[in-house]
């Protein structure tokens, strides 16, 4: 009898669900074909329908080609560092990444940029196409020997190389109390430590470390490593000013502060927190303090108290945070 | 010859509308189902017909569309599932919840319960009991679609079924 009664509800609720109004209607989906843009293409002869689309397809991409090609041999100067040879009076910069704003003639990329970690340490970021003050301004092809090509200068008080473009230029920096910088420069994977006082230590090239007297030997990637720690500090954001928040992020903020002090306060009075230090998650079928499972019913407890404080039910999301343990 | 392309365009809308309309109500729930997210059901629908319209005449009777149509549907809400990132932290806007005129609160809230309940069921399974029991597809309809083999299909449904009377059960 126990095992009909579980089904017999189970079986009306798909009945409440079979008979719930769909999200869609019939109309909606007529609309939806008549108004499409490849619903139109139908309205043209199908005969001929495909044919001229390639053509457009094929004259698009002729238009491009030859505006790149003329582009590419118009004469303007390109910097050699950068493989996308943008004009020089274009700055691309990004809020995240702001490493070279005293340069006068840079270009940066932040391609693919890992997003930002908040935390009190270390902030990891990477940028692609990182270029220096010192970077010599060159007209030539494009062509595959140009991209690969090195300036050597082996002399001891000779200006930083160049960093040609390669495809897997890249530098990165992991801010600390120490800044780590890692440049890859023509298959060359090069670190170093950069200290407050500028100072390099624990410098590598593809994972060789190098001896501290033959730093000089490599006097142009530390020179280049030592810029970049000093670019990157001197642009670093001033976090003793306050970033004016939008209306939403306003609102926002005091929710989260709201559930996290209402959600707190009940959990120390539930006695499920003793400590300072603890995880908290909460979904629509589960409770966790600390990675351990709570019983059905204080979860559900938990679950109309976050309706009560946020104003809507939490369904399909996960609530969670964690305090006093980073 | 005379070719009037805006009689072609109505005529193809209008012969895959004779083969959509009967099946909208059923594949908007199966989908809702899946996703519990209004908004992203209807994007998850409109993928879905829009991939259907594309290729539709390919298809040979009303039988065979029926599941050309939930396959489409099966594949889209598996790829957002997959991309899309489930969980939040106190920042994350919430999903919303299906708006029922006709139900009263006390029918959406033990609605929304069931909808969760489904939601942690695995994906298959989910799918199978969504489309066997709210869409009212056969076991051979949800073979089709599904693939595997037809015990597979009625283990799936079985064992979901199972799993949610469980769920509900405790709550």
């Amino acid at each position: 009898m126990e095992e009909t009664k579980d089904y017999k509800r189970l079986d009306e609720l798909f009945e409440k669900a079979r008979s719930s109004k769909p999200v869609m209607d019939a109309g909606e989906i007529r609309n939806l074909i008549s108004t499409t843009p490849f619903a139109s293409l139908d309205n043209v002869n199908p005969k001929k329908s495909n044919t001229s689309l390639y053509f457009m397809l094929i004259g698009f991409a002729l238009v491009l080609t030859i505006g790149g090609i003329w582009y590419t041999y118009s004469g303007d100067p390109v910097i050699v560092n950068n493989e996308n040879t943008l004009p020089t009076n274009v700055n691309a910069t990004t809020e995240k990444n702001d490493l070279n704003a005293n340069i006068n003639q840079s270009e940066i990329e932040e391609n693919n940029a890992e997003p930002i970690v908040n935390s009190n340490e270390n902030i990891a970021e990477s940028t692609e196409n990182v270029t220096t003050p010192e970077t010599k301004v060159e007209k030539h092809p494009i062509n595959d020997a140009a991209k690969t090509e090195v300036k050597e200068n082996t002399s001891e008080n000779a200006a930083p190389k160049v960093v040609t473009p390669t495809a897997s230029n890249k530098t990165s920096i992991v801010r600390g109390s120490d800044m780590e910088i890692k440049i890859s420069d023509a298959g060359k994977d090069i670190t170093m430590k950069v200290n407050q006082d500028n100072t390099v230590n624990d410098l590598t090239i593809n994972g060789k470390e190098i001896a501290a007297e033959d730093y000089k030997k490599y006097k142009s990637y530390v020179d280049q490593g030592v810029k970049i720690a000093m670019d990157d500090r001197a642009n670093k954001p001033d976090a003793s000013v306050p970033v004016a928040k939008t209306a939403e992020e306003q609102k926002r903020d005091d929710l989260n502060t709201r559930l996290f002090n209402v959600f707190s306060e009940q959990l120390k009075k539930d006695k499920l927190i003793s400590a300072d230090k603890f995880s908290f998650k909460l979904t629509s079928s589960e409770m966790f303090i600390d990675g351990k499972s709570l019983p059905l019913a204080t979860q559900r407890k938990y679950l109309e108290l976050f309706k009560n404080t946020a104003g809507r039910e939490l369904g399909g999301t996960t609530f969670k945070f964690e305090h006093g343990l980073k | 010859m005379n070719v009037n392309p805006n009689a072609d365009w109505i005529a193809k809308q209008k012969r895959f509308m004779e083969l959509y309309e009967p099946l909208n109500d059923r594949l908007a729930r199966f989908v809702y189902s899946m996703v519990w997210d209004k908004e992203e059901a209807r994007d998850v629908i409109s993928d879905t017909v829009l991939a259907a319209y594309e290729s539709f005449e390919k298809i040979r009777n009303h039988q065979a569309f029926l599941s050309y149509l939930f396959t489409i549907a099966s594949r889209t809400w598996m790829k957002r599932i997959k991309k899309a990132q489930m969980v939040t932290t106190l920042t994350e806007v919430h999903t919303n919840t299906i708006a029922d005129e006709t139900t009263n609160i006390e029918s959406r809230s033990e609605l929304n319960e069931f909808y969760a309940a489904l939601s942690t069921l695995p994906e298959k399974q989910r799918e199978a009991v969504s489309l066997f029991e709210i869409s009212g597809l056969s076991l051979n309809e949800i073979l089709e679609i599904q693939g595997g083999s037809l015990s597979g299909v009625k283990s799936r449904v079985t064992r979901g079924r199972e799993e949610l009377a469980r769920i509900l059960e405790r709550k």
